[in-house]
């Protein structure tokens, strides 16, 4: 059987042998197949973090480029960069982040992932804010603004892929997930969840003032 | 019973064992807006509080619904948070809507459909592949569901016999999906081992059961 076919089982998160989903240990060499028994470390998992970076650093350039060329083209129109945005974050989840955390096991991809969505988030809103800025400088702003988005979503990307596979080779490794990563995501989620209620309570609450005052009419 | 309270009742237990909080939260809503009784016991949801409370577990919700890790590690509270939101729900309409029926029986049926629907669901999702290169399966599934569910509650309160249909529509097509689910991942991923007839995919050279040498029928 040509290696090929075994390597693209293991790449695709299966065993090289019976084709069933690997648990996380096999998948980083550190058991067998809990099916078959077969050793995945005969067909090599050593780099995969590796081929996972060559890959993803091959996407980044990619992105930027895209990034820039689209503000170029559509940045004269108010908020376009709202759309590109949101278009160059999709692409950051499907080209980097999906393929390597479907590698992770559930505990480590679980952090990884919510880390990593809120990186690309964080650093996009900052495009967009500092865009916008840009938008007054007039027609002559417009290459700054393809250059500014060009360089924050190249930033962005690279920084995702390499805590991406600093992850996998954590991982790789034997690193187990430290508690201050659980906790910065959970501190996150709170921040989500506080948000929207106080953004909900806030609402209500005028609304309730408005019905009052028109005597419940409302 | 009436047929249209039955569809009423029926279609928001369905819809709260697929989205609990955010059915909850449609009852509360109509609740607060239609000036309508709910039981004392719900009351506290239609404060400000409440309705902000229940917003923030909805955003919970959502994001644990389109986490396949969050949903493992939550598994058995799952059940709980269906079942709960499934009798509050069901509850809350039946009060809304005729206020007869003990609270006891409402609050089963609600219970009861909710954690059969969310049992059901999970068992189909179990076939439907993550999807690694691009919009997998699962998200498509969950923005249909998503959708489905938002027409359901609409149904509920405007239409509740079309509610009824469409539970009635639901339960069928679920139990058509597992079974040709499963029928469908033999036929096109998987054929028979010749030493020890199990199920192993095309793609083995091992069989998993066995461990007999197999020959590759797909190569990937």
């Amino acid at each position: 059987m040509s290696l090929s076919h075994h390597a693209a089982l293991l790449r695709d998160g299966r065993c090289p042998e019976c084709a069933e989903p690997l648990t996380a240990r096999a998948l980083f060499g550190r058991g067998p197949c809990k099916r078959c028994g077969a050793d995945p470390r005969t067909y090599g998992t050593t780099d995969v973090a590796s081929r996972f970076e060559a890959r993803a650093r091959h996407t980044t350039w990619i992105v930027a480029i895209v990034a820039g060329l689209a503000e170029l083209l559509i940045g004269w129109v108010p908020l376009a960069d709202v759309v590109v945005a949101l278009g160059i974050a999709l692409w950051i989840r499907l080209a980097i982040l999906r393929p390597a955390v479907s590698m992770l096991p559930p505990g480590r991809r679980l952090v990884t992932r919510g880390t990593a969505r809120v990186l690309v988030g964080a650093l996009l809103a900052a495009l967009l804010v500092v865009s916008q800025l840009v938008t007054f400088l007039g027609p002559l702003g417009l290459p700054v603004k393809a250059l500014l988005g060009a360089a924050e979503v190249g930033l962005a990307a690279m920084l995702v892929t390499r805590y991406v596979a600093s992850q996998v080779e954590r991982e790789a490794a034997g690193t187990p997930v430290e508690a201050a990563e659980i906790g910065l995501l959970a501190a996150m989620v709170f921040l989500l969840l506080g948000t929207a209620f106080a953004a909900t309570y806030a609402v209500v609450s005028a609304l309730s003032v408005v019905q009052e005052f028109f005597g419940g009419a409302l | 019973m009436t047929l249209a309270l039955l569809g009423q009742l029926l279609g928001i237990a369905a819809a709260s064992g697929t989205r609990a909080t955010l059915t909850l939260l449609a009852v509360v809503l109509v609740a607060r807006i239609g000036g309508g009784d709910v039981p004392e016991g719900l009351s506290f949801l239609t404060t400000n509080l409440g309705l902000a409370a229940l917003v923030a577990v909805a955003v919970l919700d959502e994001l644990i619904d389109r986490d396949p890790e969050l949903q493992e590690i939550v598994t058995i509270g799952n059940i709980g948070v269906r079942g709960a939101a499934g009798a509050a729900s069901a509850w809350g309409v039946e009060s809304l809507m005729d206020g007869s029926l003990p609270e006891s029986a409402t609050w089963l049926l609600g219970a009861g459909i909710a954690i059969a629907v969310h049992l059901v669901r999970v068992r189909v999702l179990s076939y439907v592949p993550e999807g690694t290169g691009g919009l997998g399966p699962r998200t498509w599934i969950a923005w249909l569901e998503a959708g489905g569910v938002f027409g359901l509650i609409v149904a509920v309160f405007v239409a509740p016999l079309l509610a009824l249909g469409f539970v009635l529509l639901g339960t069928i097509l679920s139990v058509a999906a597992v079974l040709g689910a499963r029928q469908m991942d033999r036929s096109r991923n998987r054929r028979v081992c010749p030493h020890c007839q199990s199920w192993a995919r095309k793609e083995a050279s091992r069989c998993p059961k066995c461990r007999n040498p197999l020959s590759v029928e797909r190569r990937c």
